[in-house]
């Protein structure tokens, strides 16, 4: 296969035909999140915003990767891959040692709930309907893991379960693999012809099942080829269930969940799933069981961020290398992340110049900043260094400025500027410095990782857009490397893309839109303040626990439209990973959800990209500003003379 | 030429930075890549970005060559195979038999709006057989109708207009056999004979090559003309397929502009009058007159179209035209490209074909039907 130009552009693993292609790409450090002890034991529930990445991890487990793994792991970029495999017992050193089953939720099952038929039964078709598909991937599974022919080898293969199993109407066991085969088959396509007829639907037309009882014929003890048990382990995989209606995948979580099959099972759904209380509650309740149910970008949030930027960076060098006519060997080595070199000393001279004359002038006359100011005299550094250093100080002063209790004028000790001037005023001083002077600020791998707000498939898109520009500078014979201006302007670029298609895609798009723009300009016209007060700046809004509950109790809700909406709203932004929502934080003595803007929002809107900002709103506050958008004070004030 | 290689030299010929080529490279590459390398005229090894590349040195190094890009980017109708395919497939079902069921109502006296009692009916089934397909040229694709349409039979689709008078005999005699079977009986006299005469193209820029008075004698010429006359000549041998006053021809286009089916329109009138019992066009997709170049819109790239220009490609064959061929035969400005040959209706700067000793280069260089004629 021709390797793609920019393999930044291939997002859904679907779409990547090659098996090789995929393991090549695929970085192990996503399996990371799968590192528990219970990895086979317990079911699994996998969700994740679209593109967080949950196809891609099922697809490694099936039987074409893991055999193309084995057959690749003594390649540089696989090693890695094979060995963290193998702790997982999904191979060993002779080839894959589980028989992974993949099925997507997306086709038929959920226009089984149009049939004109009550509800059992068109739980009983469903269960049905996945009993055989179960088996034929089962089947085509063993036949791929054994080199052999599908449908031809079926021959070879037996199903002895043990003597407790549930009866399979229609199916005698110990069977062949033909004679599940043929079972299968006809059960599918008697499902199938039941979804088609327009004729009226009777009990003997309708093959229903009671349990996924499939699922206990193809386990490790039960397949025998050629009279020998083929693998250790059976992993059986739904994907795409959201795909089905809201009662076929609750009625199946249940079913899965109370059934204890003798299979691994794992499902992965997207967030728009969930319900707004689900959504709320999902892997953050306090207590919660969490071993069954991993959020993806949840996962990668927090104390996981810097694991999360490696694992980027891998899957940018993977991507990097794969691409045609391009020579890449770094990703990260393209992305220019300093500001230091020789073209950047006269803006900063410049900018510091400027900074200076307004601190000296704020401190003028006034005894208690003599030895701040003095201290800064003395600084003999970089121009950014002083630049910032200055920028810092101006802040600090401001801040002292508008104490209402101002101190005596006497002169304060520097030790309390150094410990004022911590991390967060600096990284204040630098955002605002940057935006005062147009001094690019979103660039380097470090911030792209950052965008990505932990889903993959967001970095993948902005990281794309950079690649192209270092491919084609390298089409060009020229560095590869893309200067700190130009990478925050094809990001901005890109970001502003992402913005206008929102209401595109997005369901209430305009509301989505509307809401999150509000929740920028607050954000941005708190973070821009002269003292910086909530430094390094603002970049989410909090609601309390309280109103939290409030606002998922459709009790609530239903009589408060307004509310209703705010919901609902609220619901999609955190579906689509729009909104990045943190519950029960505590402070000052409450309970808080806290709502962070995706971190692309964050340049949009000019903001900083750490976390920690946030103000309180009260659930009025965000209603009213779905129906208009924020105004800051001076804005209104500007509005009303 | 390697892809890179060609790439290079496009951003060398357009002065591009590594931001310009990031812009551009993916779309080009796309488009190429869906489309535009599958022209079947390019020489083997060459591609759609190492054609365009050399097609802009040409231009004078800045402005020209923006220009020039620009047409291509923005105002280019490249019409693929595929696309091609779906007209050829579109043919039949949507224009050819919708007019069957509307006479077969008309003949069996049945509403035209019940259309299964229609398509049911024999007076269908006998006029759907007594319809005779032919191809008026290779871009017919008479063989893809043909297995498009398995409802029709083999013996009533010919690939020429051409019909040798063995052929013609054996049509008829077909016919009789298939109409004995529609009808169980044998067919009349008046009844064994195509009353509808469909003749089908890919595409047509002006209508003259199809009908058009010849300059001299002001009698009819073309494609058309000559069929109706073998048509409706009693000495033929083809003229025992119909009989004119039970004959309905309708031309079937699967691309045309407004230019070639008002021409169409006002020649045949003239030519069929009172010869046979009625006629039609039918075409496929229409190129509107947005399609074609215009003086306000398009005058950047229009003056390069006269600057770039040999007027050695002129000769009694454009003549026909009425004008030479800067902007194609006929003058029609058209910026079409169809995947098996540009036609001569679209800018001379798109099909020039530097082998045939032209001293400009066409993007899409035509391959000329025979000598003498672009």
């Amino acid at each position: 296969m021709k390797e793609p130009r920019n393999p930044f552009k291939i997002r859904a693993s679907e779409h990547i035909e090659s098996d090789e292609t995929f393991v090549r790409l695929f970085s192990p450090g996503v399996l990371e999140m799968l590192s528990t002890e219970d990895l086979w034991d317990k079911p699994k529930v996998i969700r994740s915003a679209p593109g967080g990445g949950k196809t891609s991890l099922f697809r490694l487990f099936t039987v074409r990767s893991l055999l193309t793994i084995y057959s690749l792991r003594k390649r540089e970029y696989c090693a890695d891959l094979f060995q963290k495999l193998k702790t997982f017992g999904a191979v060993n050193d002779s080839g894959p040692a589980m028989l992974g089953v993949l099925l997507s939720c997306s086709h038929n099952y959920a226009t089984l709930e149009d049939l004109d038929v009550d509800l059992p039964k068109r739980r009983r078709l469903l269960l049905s309907l996945l009993n055989a598909r179960i088996a034929l991937a089962a089947l085509q599974g063993i036949l791929t893991l054994k080199g052999q022919k599908y449908p031809m080898d079926l021959g070879k293969i037996e199903i002895c379960p043990p003597e407790n199993v549930a009866v399979l109407p229609g199916l005698v066991v110990p069977c062949s693999g033909i004679e599940l085969y043929k079972w299968a088959q006809s059960l599918e396509k008697a499902v199938c012809d039941a979804l088609d007829s327009f004729a009226p639907l009777t009990d003997s037309t309708l093959p229903g099942h009671d349990s996924l009882a499939s699922a206990q014929l193809i386990t490790a003890d039960s397949i025998k080829y050629e009279g020998v048990s083929v693998v250790d382990r059976v992993l059986l995989m739904l994907d795409d269930l959201h795909q089905l209606t809201q009662e076929q995948r609750r009625f199946l979580l249940d079913n899965v969940i109370n059934a204890r099959l003798p299979v691994s099972m794992w499902i992965a759904e997207r967030l728009e799933a969930l319900d707004l209380d689900e959504i709320l509650a999902a892997g953050a309740l306090p207590g919660r069981d969490y071993t069954n149910e991993i959020t993806i970008e949840e996962y990668w949030r927090g104390t996981r961020h810097k694991a999360f930027s490696q694992l980027v960076m891998n899957i940018a060098d993977r991507r990097a290398k794969d691409a045609r006519d391009v020579e890449i060997g770094s990703f990260a080595g393209c992305l220019q992340d300093s500001l230091e070199g020789r073209e950047w000393q006269e803006p900063f001279g410049m900018a510091g110049q400027r900074i200076i004359e307004r601190t000296r002038a704020m401190a003028k006359g006034k005894q208690r900043y003599s030895r701040w100011v003095a201290d800064r005299e003395d600084l003999n550094d970089t121009p950014r260094e002083i630049a910032l250093a200055w920028r810092s100080l101006e802040i600090l002063i401001e801040r002292e400025e508008r104490k209402a209790q101002r101190s005596l004028d006497f002169p304060m000790k520097v030790e309390e500027l150094q410990k004022r001037d911590d991390s967060d005023i600096r990284a204040a001083a630098e955002l605002l410095l940057c935006k005062e002077f147009e001094i690019p600020y979103y660039f380097g791998i470090d911030r792209l990782a950052n965008l990505s707000s932990s889903n993959i498939e967001q970095f993948l898109g902005f990281a794309g857009e950079l690649f192209e520009q270092s491919a084609s500078a390298y089409l060009l014979k020229r560095s590869s490397d893309i200067a700190p201006g130009l990478q925050e302007q094809i990001l901005k670029r890109s970001v502003k893309k992402s913005w206008e298609k929102l209401p595109e895609w997005a369901p209430q798009g305009h509301d989505v839109q509307r809401f999150i723009k509000s929740i920028g300009r607050f954000c941005q016209w708190a973070t821009y303040q002269p003292n910086a007060p909530y430094s390094p700046g603002v970049t989410g809004v909090a609601i309390s626990m309280a109103d939290r509950t409030k606002l998922a109790d459709t009790k609530v809700t239903q009589k408060i439209p307004e509310l209703a909406r705010l919901a609902s709203v609220i619901r999609t932004c955190i579906a689509h990973n729009l909104l990045e929502v943190k519950l029960n934080y505590k402070c000052k003595g409450q309970n808080w959800m806290l709502l962070y803007l995706n971190r692309m929002f964050c340049i949009h809107f000019d903001l900083p990209f750490q976390y920690g900002g946030w103000r309180e709103k009260k659930l009025k506050d965000l209603v009213g500003w779905l129906q208009k958008d924020f105004r800051s004070p001076k804005e209104q004030l500007e509005l009303f003379g | 030429m390697r892809d890179a290689l060609a790439e290079r030299l496009l951003a060398e010929m357009m002065g591009w930075t590594p931001e310009d080529v990031a812009r551009e490279r993916p779309s080009l590459q796309a488009m190429a890549a869906y489309k535009y390398d599958e022209y079947q005229q390019f020489y083997p090894g060459m591609r759609f970005v190492e054609s365009l590349a050399l097609w802009l040195t040409q231009f004078t190094e800045g402005e020209e060559r923006r220009i020039a890009y620009d047409f291509i980017r923005k105002r280019l109708v490249f019409c693929s195979s595929a696309e091609i395919a779906h007209l050829v497939s579109m043919a039949y079902p949507d224009h050819i038999r919708p007019l069957l069921l509307q006479r077969a109502a008309h003949l069996a006296g049945i509403p035209e709006k019940y259309i299964i009692k229609v398509a049911n009916s024999t007076e269908f089934r006998v006029l759907r057989r007594q319809s005779l397909f032919l191809g008026l040229s290779d871009g017919a694709r008479m063989d893809l109708f043909r297995r498009c349409n398995p409802e029709l039979s083999h013996e009533q689709i010919w690939q020429t207009y051409e019909i040798s008078p063995e052929r013609a005999e054996n049509m008829i005699e077909e016919l009789a056999l298939d109409l004995e079977q529609i009808l169980r009986r044998k067919p009349d006299r008046d009844e064994s004979f195509f009353k509808m005469v469909f003749l089908l193209d890919d595409f047509s820029g002006s209508g003259l090559s199809y009908l058009r008075e010849d300059a001299q004698s002001g009698a009819f010429t073309g494609k058309i003309a000559k069929l109706f006359k073998r048509l409706t000549d009693p000495q033929s041998k083809v003229s025992q397929l119909v009989i004119p006053n039970d004959l309905h021809i309708c031309i079937v286009l699967y691309l045309a502009t407004d230019q070639a089916r008002s021409h169409l329109e006002r020649f045949l009138d003239v030519l069929f009058s009172g010869a046979i019992q009625g006629w039609s066009i039918e075409v496929v997709q229409q190129l509107t007159l947005e399609v074609s170049l215009h003086e306000g819109r398009d005058a950047e790239f229009l003056k390069l179209v006269d600057q770039y220009y040999d007027p050695s490609v002129e000769n009694e064959h454009t003549e026909k035209g009425g004008t030479d061929v800067k902007k194609g035969f006929a003058g029609c400005a058209l910026p079409v490209v169809l995947t098996h040959n540009t036609p001569n209706n679209s800018l001379f700067l798109l099909w020039a074909n530097p082998e045939e000793g032209y001293r400009v280069r066409g993007l899409f260089p035509r391959i000329s039907r025979h000598r003498g004629e672009p």
